[in-house]
């Protein structure tokens, strides 16, 4: 049976990472909307742009609650497995997703690292299916860079097509 | 066939044919409904009517001078592009499925035009030849069935080579005919596609055409008044518009489904049909990579199905003009009996599983929402549509989401049948898949949290055609799903690794 439910977890500093990026992007929205606020407020703009501000304000506030919260539970719920016959991931807690995808139709398999996730020596890995794209958010650089030779190892298998 | 090779010179008439009819409506209006205008815009609509002709004609045939083609043993090679060149190489490897359509125009001249698929999802996805003489479609078909065949039956097809009497168009020795439409197909055809009812529409857009188009002044009013003055007069233009609708009716189900021919050898499916227009099908059987069975409710009704062979290169956008078609209106002890003889390597189940009853109440339970939320807007907008509440709507909204929930329920299956998995489902209109596991590009299970707490999960399965189509199959139960799991886990089995 632990053939069929992948085990592998994602990087340890993957909630750390994931805050960082989110916050950075939240702090800089609000910047951007504090900017717009003064301007209204010095220039006298109609009323129903703030309220339209304002409005963008409460938004992104339950946008950072719930940025806060996501990363730890994409961590605590995200499992991957990989092996020579089958790429597995499985996802989410109130809607649990689990792909299986088989080796041989991956089509094309990438490794990414953004700043932040070079600064902790991390990576993104994702792979490509005929019907969509497969992402693990975050994995130690080696591990990642290992897995892709893997799949990419793996991928070139190809079976007889009758 | 080594050499690049030019398109039949008549592919230049048959674009210009296709580019004719909107030109001609355009020419009709300009020439000669506004011959005695005088107006600058009619002026200028002919001059520039006459130049889009000109340039129309000039590009059809610089792009018949830019484009060629060679054939090897393997591969097509196509060089084109008007401006910018392009060359390509289609290997016969690539091609699931083959189709000829032969239209009133390749008939008037002895040609017929064929179309290869690819499974590629890309620009290049087909290749077609527009026009083709009959010598030459047969040779390229046999060409690909022949590198597309295992090296046993090479063999035999190159000894079959030297048989330079045999076309294609006459059944084989080894070729066996399953089905032919008889005129008591057609009959039932005809009144189970309802193809009467689409005479109504063509009356009607006929007339307003002719009033648009030839500023007809014929007061329809007037008409209908004799005609409703006495009984008499209106029962019989009631009987003479269903005679014209019956026949009309059975005229274009003969045309469009006439001479319908189901046939087959070792390792090929072959279809045929089509009185004026023709249209034939071939494909491998082992290129088959699911088998699809819908009914709608008429066709539940009186028994009948239609089967489609799904491969990868099956285009879903055709809609209408699908060729995987086996017939449409085949009854149902047909459908088994045919599948069983055509299609052997595919083990098909008679029984299924039911969905568990808390499935339907999930089910219905999900929709309500939508229920719920157009109620509360209802509420509020309360709006008055002859006399129906705003409670009367939500009503009548709340038992179209129970009955559809029941019907979904009520129809859906399951089962896994050695390395085939069937799914029926649809509340009015249902589809049955039958996909061999091989053929299946990657799975996926999905529970949400009524499911998790209910021990149901769906299931989702993706094959390879253009585009991808995914089959979802909800609130089956989690038995089911391990054992759909584990089956998938052992797709190496039945799988030939290069």
């Amino acid at each position: 049976m632990n053939k069929l439910f992948p085990d592998q977890r994602l990087a340890k500093n993957t909630v750390k990472v994931m805050l960082i990026r989110d916050l950075l992007l939240d702090f800089s929205g609000y910047i951007i909307i504090g900017i717009l606020l003064l301007l209204s407020y010095m220039y006298r703009w109609d009323k129903w742009i703030v309220w339209i501000l304002i409005i963008l304000i409460l938004l992104a506030i339950i946008g950072t609650i719930w940025n806060s919260i996501r990363p730890f539970l994409i961590y605590r719920n995200f499992r991957y497995s990989v092996n020579e016959e089958f790429f597995q991931i499985k996802t989410g807690a109130l809607l649990q997703v689990h792909h299986v995808i088989p080796m041989t139709k991956v089509q094309s398999v990438t490794t990414k690292q953004d700043p932040i996730q070079h600064n902790y020596n991390l990576c993104t890995l994702s792979i490509k299916t005929i019907a969509a794209k497969h992402t693990i958010p975050s994995l130690p650089y080696e591990t990642a860079i290992d897995l892709r030779d893997k799949i990419a190892d793996f991928a070139k298998i190809k079976e007889v097509e009758v | 066939m080594n050499r690049n090779k030019r398109l039949h010179p008549l592919t230049m008439l048959y674009q210009l044919w296709s580019s004719l009819t909107t030109l001609l409506v355009i020419g009709l209006y300009l020439f000669i409904i506004k011959r005695s205008a005088d107006s600058m815009l009619i002026y200028f609509g002919r001059i520039s009517f006459i130049i889009i002709c000109g340039l129309t004609i000039l590009f059809i045939v610089w792009k018949w001078l830019t484009y060629s083609y060679r054939v090897d043993n393997h591969a097509f090679y196509l060089t084109k592009g008007v401006l910018s060149k392009s060359q390509q190489s289609i290997p016969f490897s690539n091609i699931q499925q083959t189709s000829r359509y032969t239209s009133l125009f390749h008939k008037l001249f002895h040609v017929t035009s064929i179309k290869f698929e690819t499974g590629i999802n890309s620009d290049t996805d087909f290749i077609r030849f527009d026009v083709i003489t009959h010598k030459e479609a047969a040779q390229l078909e046999k060409l690909i069935k022949q590198s597309d065949a295992p090296t046993n039956i090479k063999i035999q097809d190159n000894n079959k080579v030297l048989d330079k009497t045999e076309s294609l168009e006459k059944p084989k020795k080894n070729q066996h005919i399953h089905f032919k439409s008889t005129s008591k197909d057609i009959f039932r055809a005809s009144y189970s596609s309802l193809s009467f009812i689409i005479v109504i529409p063509l009356i009607f857009s006929i007339y307003t055409k002719l009033v648009d188009i030839l500023d007809l002044n014929v007061n329809l009013d007037i008409v209908l008044d004799t005609v409703f003055q006495s009984r008499g007069m209106m029962l019989l233009s009631i009987f003479i518009l269903l005679g014209i609708c019956i026949i009309f009716g059975w005229i274009r189900t003969i045309i469009k489904y006439g001479k319908y021919q189901i046939s087959s050898d070792r390792h090929y499916i072959y279809i045929k049909r089509g009185i004026v227009e023709e249209v034939t099908f071939s494909i491998a059987k082992e290129r088959v990579q699911s088998i699809e069975i819908k009914q709608s409710p008429l066709q539940r009704l009186l028994k009948q199905a239609k089967v489609n062979l799904i491969s990868s290169g099956t285009n879903r956008h055709e809609g209408n003009k699908q060729v995987n078609t086996l017939y449409p209106f085949l009854s149902e002890e047909k459908v088994d009996t045919l599948l069983a003889e055509i299609m052997s390597n595919f083990s098909i189940s008679k029984t299924m599983n039911k969905l568990p009853k808390t499935s339907c109440w999930l089910q219905i339970f999900k929709m309500s929402w939508i229920g719920i939320i157009s109620s509360l807007v209802l509420f509020f907008i309360k709006p008055n549509f002859y006399g129906i509440n705003w409670w009367m709507m939500s009503i009548i909204l709340f038992i179209l989401i129970i009955t559809r929930g029941t019907l979904n329920y009520h129809h859906s299956r399951y089962t896994i049948n050695k390395e085939f998995i069937q799914i029926k489902k649809g509340a009015l209109f249902t589809t049955t898949q039958i996909s061999m596991r091989s053929k299946i590009m990657e799975v996926t299970v999905k529970e949400n949290i009524f499911q998790q707490k209910l021990g149901l999960s769906s299931v989702q399965t993706v094959i390879q055609t253009k585009p991808v189509q995914i089959t979802c199959l909800h609130d089956v139960p989690i038995s089911f799903t391990n054992k759909f799991l584990q089956w998938y886990s052992n797709r190496y089995d039945d799988v030939k690794i290069e």
